[in-house]
């Protein structure tokens, strides 16, 4: 007996689909009516005790039922979807850390030192270095600077000592500048020569916040037939704005150096109140950077080159002092304690 | 040096504020570190540079002033009157003076002056000194010291009625003579103190600081006004020997002018009989031959090849003119006679600098000059940057210890040999005495301090160390405690031990392409478990667990700490950067593993040969995939799961596989004597 009511059952297939609200309770109602003993399989086989024609104007009317439901059902459930990727769900809770791998840190004044070669580096620079001990010609009177003059005071130096050293050899000491790696690689190579050189230097000050015994510099030089002062700017503002940004300010201070002639002290503008006057550049609004100039005659002639064949210009700078000022450091001594709190932050 | 406004004023016109002089100044080259308002004055502090003796002077402050404000030098009438009045002043017979040496003292003048009425300072002179810090003291000595101020030359006067006999010598003191300085210190003198002596005995330390019991004051009468130039290097030397320092010793050991020596003199003097109302009866010179004339030829066309700008002739002649120096006219250049004072100006790229910085840095434009790479640079650099990067990835931390250590670190070390060192000979303390000869003692410290508060250390350090007059760079690596590979996961952890270092040296030896490498057992003083780091029959660094005394020593508790250490100087000739590429697998690879157990004794790494031996050329790769110790492993063996990989041009069958793995499995047995498991 074949007692189902066809539209009844189009009705309530509209209502049950409506007030689901929940992808499980839609599969409920799909299993109700399309499951293994649902509706659908209920009235089909009810179908056999029909007439054969009665079966099938019945049979398709089911069809037609069925396909509809199934539409429904396929549009009910993106919808569904599409509402839970809106609603919130707990899928995964942002709330806990992220798992990262575990990686070490460079220090930082090798990052300053990588960075502050990289920019040289673009220009066409090559890096090379120079031992730790050098001797006194090279450190100060190829450089010069006389042994006994004022203007070797600020360059104090530790000298060494060593039974391998007799009374007659020539005095070593600690370099106390990068420059010497000048006289080196003058002699060494043939110009043009385009050189930066970073490393250890050394002087006697008695450590405190803003001094040390040991800390590292970057020297500079460039030598050619036509190497001008004008060059010596162009390249340090490049430098200048590559490490401190493109809005700072540079001024060229006339200075002295032994090595340079004339020589300059570069400033920028102060980059913690951008030139308006700190404790950091003492209300200055400038903080000094490093120093330069165009090498000294006596400087070429001292290498064997020909001071009026060749012109270069040499500038040189404090790793640290840049570093203290990028990363707003107070202390130098943070530097060589190396604790990992620190070195972490870099 | 500091100076004030209207003190500067008295030398040259200024129409500007002494805020915009301050920048000017600045932008010339002296550099204006204070500037301060006091009462109705202004004190300016400057940084006078070595090579510019002549600008611890106002008036050589002037000069500047004068060039950069293209502004007029008034020489005040006082100093012109004194000289033209006090020029011709007869010399006085009775007064001997003895130079011992022209070297030490090319120049000596004496003023001598009676009646003087010593008392305390005018107001205006007093407050003058008093503005730039310069205690007033009375009326003759403020006067020497205002003099030295203005012209840059240091003068003394003596009380003549306390000098014995009428007689001063300038002389080396001699061994066993003293002195007690007006400032109340003893001085015991030597053949290297240059003085001035009375008859009988020392009276001053030459340049530098006057006698005590010489000196002026409010019962003087009569005064012995010295005015002198001295070697600027003896002075040095002085200062360096006695540790004595004064106003005067600075100028004279930068070089005062002896042009200045006589003219100072004649301006004090009037001041004096001015101020103190003494009276001038006598006036003393050494002869001293002038120097010659120091004439440089300049040529205009320097100025735009050194600068890289044009300047007008008309420019730079008044630039010279304005500083002072006398020029002389030629084609295309100028002959410029230098004056005494200017002893910077020795050849013409210094003149060069003088028209840059008064025409102005900031209006030289900013060029970009041509620039030639080198290209046969050595490969160490980029062998550094390399490790660095390798070594973080693997989680240390880069550290950069001090190169000087003291010798003490090295018995922490129980390193007892010290024979070859190389030391400080002016160390600032005994913590910087040597040469560090090897990068350990900086990384037990750093591993010291930061495992108190770090589950685990990883550090290594690239640096210099020293042996004899020879300096290496090492590559230095620390582990302690635990390595944490995830953050904030607290799950995977291992903890450090000497197997994670081997893997550590081995990686970073891999990563350079080196391949022939080994590790034989050492013994040093500093590691419990050690082991020399081999490439090519070539000893290259240590590895190992670090002795537990010397890890008390440095203070570490209670934990193992494994360091190794490597010569890069020498590593560096091994280093093989090519790399080749290898065709990838297009037919499968067969894989099978070996469990097996095998004796402590025997070498995996000849066990590893002798099968790859074997197995050639279907074997492609043998490994050890697993390592284990313990039950049900038994004592004096290691459990070990050894990976197979075989592989041809072609699909291998089963069978060929499977014959030749057995093959390995009987050499094993036989030849290795392992228990398969």
């Amino acid at each position: 007996m074949f007692n189902f009511n066809l539209d009844e059952i189009e009705q309530k297939i509209e209502k049950d689909i409506a007030v689901v609200n929940s992808l499980e309770e839609l599969t409920k109602v799909r299993l109700n009516y399309l499951g293994r003993k649902g509706l659908f399989l209920q009235m089909t086989s009810a179908l056999k005790e029909l007439s054969l024609e009665e079966r099938r104007n019945i049979g398709m009317r089911i069809n037609s039922l069925k396909q509809k439901l199934e539409e429904a059902l396929k549009e009910k459930e993106e919808k569904l979807r599409q509402s839970l990727k809106t609603t919130f769900e707990p899928i995964f809770d942002m709330d806990l850390p992220g798992i990262i791998q575990v990686v070490g840190h460079l220090h930082p004044i090798t990052q300053i030192i990588e960075e502050i070669c990289g920019v040289f580096i673009r220009m066409g620079f090559s890096v090379i270095e120079g031992p730790e001990i050098e001797t006194e010609y090279n450190n100060f009177t190829g450089l010069n600077i006389a042994l006994e003059h004022p203007s070797r005071d600020v360059f104090d130096t530790f000298y060494i000592k060593s039974p391998l050293l007799n009374s007659k050899s020539e005095k070593l000491l600690l370099r106390s500048h990068t420059s010497p790696v000048q006289i080196r690689a003058m002699k060494k190579y043939k110009p043009p020569l385009a050189v930066v050189v970073p490393g250890k230097v050394y002087r006697p000050d008695a450590v405190d916040a803003s001094h040390s015994f040991m800390f590292h510099q970057i020297e500079g030089f460039l030598v050619d037939k036509e190497v001008k002062f004008s060059d010596l700017k162009g390249v340090l503002y490049h430098f200048a704005k590559s490490i401190f940004g493109k809005d700072i300010k540079m001024r060229f201070r006339p200075h002295y150096f032994p090595f340079t002639e004339p020589s300059a002290e570069v400033d920028i503008s102060c980059i913690i109140c951008e030139g308006k006057g700190c404790s950091v550049c003492s209300k200055k609004g400038w903080l000094e950077i490093l120093g330069c100039g165009m090498i000294h005659p006596q400087v070429l002639r001292n290498v064997g080159y020909n001071p009026k064949e060749l012109q270069g210009f040499a500038f040189g700078m404090g790793v640290e002092r840049i570093a203290m000022l990028k990363f707003g450091i107070d202390d130098i001594r943070l530097f060589f304690e190396n604790d990992l709190r620190f070195l972490k932050q870099f | 040096m500091k100076f004030t406004y209207n003190w500067l004023k008295d030398f040259v016109e200024i129409k500007i504020p002494p805020q915009k002089l301050a920048e000017l100044l600045t932008m010339s080259g002296l550099e204006v570190t204070s500037l301060k308002n006091k009462d109705d004055d202004w004190i300016f502090e400057v940084e006078v540079t070595s090579n510019r003796p002549d600008l611890l002077s106002v008036l050589g402050i002037a000069r500047e002033v004068c060039a950069i404000t293209k502004s007029k030098i008034k020489m005040q009438k006082l100093i012109v009157d004194s000289v033209e009045r006090l020029a011709y002043s007869l010399s006085n017979k009775k007064f001997k003076i003895n130079i011992e040496s022209k070297r030490d003292c090319p120049l000596y003048t004496a003023k001598i002056i009676k009646e003087v009425k010593v008392g305390p300072s005018v107001d205006w002179l007093k407050e003058r000194l008093e503005l730039i810090g310069c205690r007033s003291v009375n009326n003759v000595v403020d006067i020497t010291n205002y003099v030295m101020f203005s012209l840059g030359q240091p003068l003394h006067a003596f009380d003549l009625d306390k000098l014995n006999g009428n007689f001063i010598c300038v002389r080396r003191a001699k061994e066993g003579e003293t002195i007690t300085t007006i400032d109340g210190k003893s001085f015991n003198l030597d053949k290297d103190i240059l003085v001035i002596a009375d008859s009988q005995k020392p009276i001053a330390i030459a340049g530098i600081m006057g006698g005590k019991d010489t000196e002026v004051n409010f019962d003087t009468k009569n005064i012995f006004l010295e005015s002198a130039k001295f070697n600027p290097l003896l002075i040095r030397r002085m200062r360096q020997k006695l540790g004595l320092v004064s106003e005067s010793q600075y100028r004279f050991e930068r070089d005062a002018d002896i042009e200045n020596v006589i003219f100072a003199s004649f301006y004090a003097t009037y001041l004096i009989e001015n101020i103190a109302q003494g009276v001038l009866i006598g006036s003393k010179n050494t002869p001293y031959k002038r120097k010659r004339k120091k004439i440089i030829v300049f040529n205009y066309g320097k100025v735009d090849k050194v600068l890289g700008v044009h300047i007008k002739k008309e420019e730079i002649k008044k630039i010279f003119k304005k500083l002072d120096f006398k020029i002389k006219e030629l084609k295309d250049k100028l002959k410029i006679e230098i004056p005494s004072f200017r002893k910077d100006i020795k050849e013409e790229i210094d003149l060069i600098e003088e028209v840059s910085r008064i025409w102005g840095y900031d209006r030289i434009p900013h060029t970009f000059p041509y620039i030639k790479p080198l290209t046969d640079l050595d490969i160490s650099q980029k062998i550094i940057f390399k490790l660095k990067n390798l070594l973080i990835n693997q989680g240390f931390f880069e550290v950069i210890n001090y190169s000087l250590i003291s010798k003490q670190v090295l018995k922490d070390l129980k390193i007892n040999s010290l024979e070859d060192l190389t030391s400080i000979a002016n160390p600032l303390s005994n913590q910087q005495e040597i040469l560090r000869p090897l990068l350990l003692a900086g990384l037990l410290y750093n591993v010291s301090r930061n495992i108190r508060y770090n589950e685990g250390v990883l550090v290594f350090e690239i640096g210099k160390v020293f042996e004899g007059l020879d300096e290496f760079n090492h590559l230095g690596l620390a582990l302690c405690g635990k390595k944490v590979f995830f953050k904030d996961s607290g799950k995977v952890e291992d903890n450090l031990n000497i197997q994670h270092l081997k893997g550590e040296v081995q990686l970073i030896l891999e990563n350079l392409g080196i391949k022939n490498f080994d590790f034989v057992y050492k013994k040093e003083p500093y590691l419990e478990i050690g082991f020399k780091v081999v490439v090519d029959k070539e000893e290259i660094g240590y590895l190992g667990k670090v002795d537990k005394e010397v890890g008390d020593n440095f203070d570490i508790p209670k934990k193992d700490v494994f360091v190794a250490e490597l010569n890069l100087d020498n590593l560096i000739r091994f280093v093989d950067l090519n790399k080749k590429y290898k065709p990838l697998p297009v037919y499968p690879i067969v894989r099978r593993d070996i469990s097996l157990a095998i004796n402590e004794k025997v070498s995996l790494k000849e066990v590893l040969k002798r099968i790859k031996e074997v197995g050639f050329p279907l074997l492609k790769e043998a490994e050890i995939i697993d390592f284990y110790k313990g039950s049900p492993i038994p004592s004096g063996f290691r459990g070990i799961t050894l990976s197979c990989l075989y592989y041809a041009q072609r699909t291998l069958t089963e069978e060929e596989v499977d014959s030749l793995h057995s093959k390995i499995r009987d050499i094993l047995k036989n030849e290795f004597s392992v228990q398969l498991r």
